[in-house]
């Protein structure tokens, strides 16, 4: 084989060789171009999941507050039945004190 | 150079080329997968601070509409014990009204109070004003309330009785002229003592 074919032979090598790394530089390429656009679809996707996600955990926690608010009430309502018991249980008693105090305050402790 | 150590010279070439394009493959692979594991780390951080910050606004939120509830709480509790402590004051005094005069120490009270209205009017002529039925107690007791008087003031007063239409229970003490009066009438001394009784009322029904 003469010396120009040998180059020609190995000049043609070398641009297939070149074609293949231009290749996958193109290829490299498209594959970042994908994965960016993968990327955003994820971001865009997640924010999304993450809003939803927190509209739920919102209602959660709002469920939580009123739950615990409820529970204030039904212990003051609790509360104030116990007054009323308290009350009529004592009611009798605490006439017949007023009744003795006004004793007490008029005419004194022994009376005459 | 033989045709075949040209082949091999073309493959060798090739092979190199093939190899770097592996390999540049290979980088943009790698940088893909940082790309996409960005973009997780990316969602995952916005998560977790949205997360906080919606749990701060929550824990904000809750802190106010607690205080709130509790406060209002109390209010209802308290509404509650100034009805029921009326309620009883109210009770109280019907009961006292409708039931003192059959009490033993009645007639001392009606005296204590008559002596004590004149002795605030401080004057030696006065008119005492009562119902028809403590009137006749009061004239029985009469020289008792004067020794009262005379007691406390130094001077024997001057009393008439008066029968005074609308007055149930207690006196009223006037001067002659009627320009100036003292009522103690039971009713009156009750609203008069009223605060007296409330605090009374809520210490022994509520311990307060």
């Amino acid at each position: 084989m003469s010396e120009e074919k040998i180059l020609e032979v190995l000049e043609e090598a070398s641009r297939e060789a070149e074609k293949i790394i231009a290749d996958a530089y193109r290829k490299a390429k498209i594959i970042e171009k994908e994965a960016e656009r993968k990327a955003s679809e994820i971001i865009e996707s997640g924010k999304k999941a993450v809003e939803k996600e927190l509209k739920e955990l919102e209602k959660k926690e709002l469920r939580k507050i009123e739950r615990e608010i409820r529970k204030i009430m039904n212990e003051t309502e609790k509360t104030i039945k116990k007054l009323h018991e308290i009350a009529l249980k004592k009611r009798e008693a605490v006439i017949n004190q007023v009744t003795e105090t006004l004793k007490e305050m008029v005419i004194g402790d022994a009376g005459e | 150079m033989l045709v075949s150590e040209e082949v091999k010279v073309r493959e060798a070439i090739l092979a190199k080329g093939r190899s770097r394009a592996n390999a540049i493959v290979k980088d943009a692979e790698k940088r893909a997968e940082a790309i996409i594991a960005k973009a997780r780390k990316q969602v995952e951080d916005y998560r977790r601070m949205e997360i906080e910050k919606l749990m701060k606004k929550i824990e904000a939120e809750r802190i106010r509409r607690i205080s709130s509830a509790r406060f209002e709480s109390r209010i209802k509790v308290l509404e509650e014990k100034n009805k029921i402590i009326d309620s009883i004051f109210k009770d109280a005094v019907s009961h006292i009204v409708s039931n003192i005069r059959s009490l033993e120490w009645y007639p001392t009270f009606l005296r204590k109070i008559a002596s004590a209205s004149i002795t605030t009017l401080g004057l030696k002529e006065v008119v005492v004003y009562a119902s028809k039925e403590d009137l006749k107690l009061l004239m029985e007791m009469k020289d008792d309330v004067i020794e009262d008087v005379k007691r406390n003031l130094g001077f024997t007063p001057f009393i008439t009785f008066k029968e005074a239409n609308g007055l149930n229970i207690g006196v009223k003490v006037s001067s002659i002229d009627g320009s100036i009066a003292v009522d103690n009438s039971l009713e009156t001394m009750l609203e008069k003592l009223r605060p007296k009784f409330i605090m009374l009322i809520a210490k022994t029904l509520f311990g307060e």
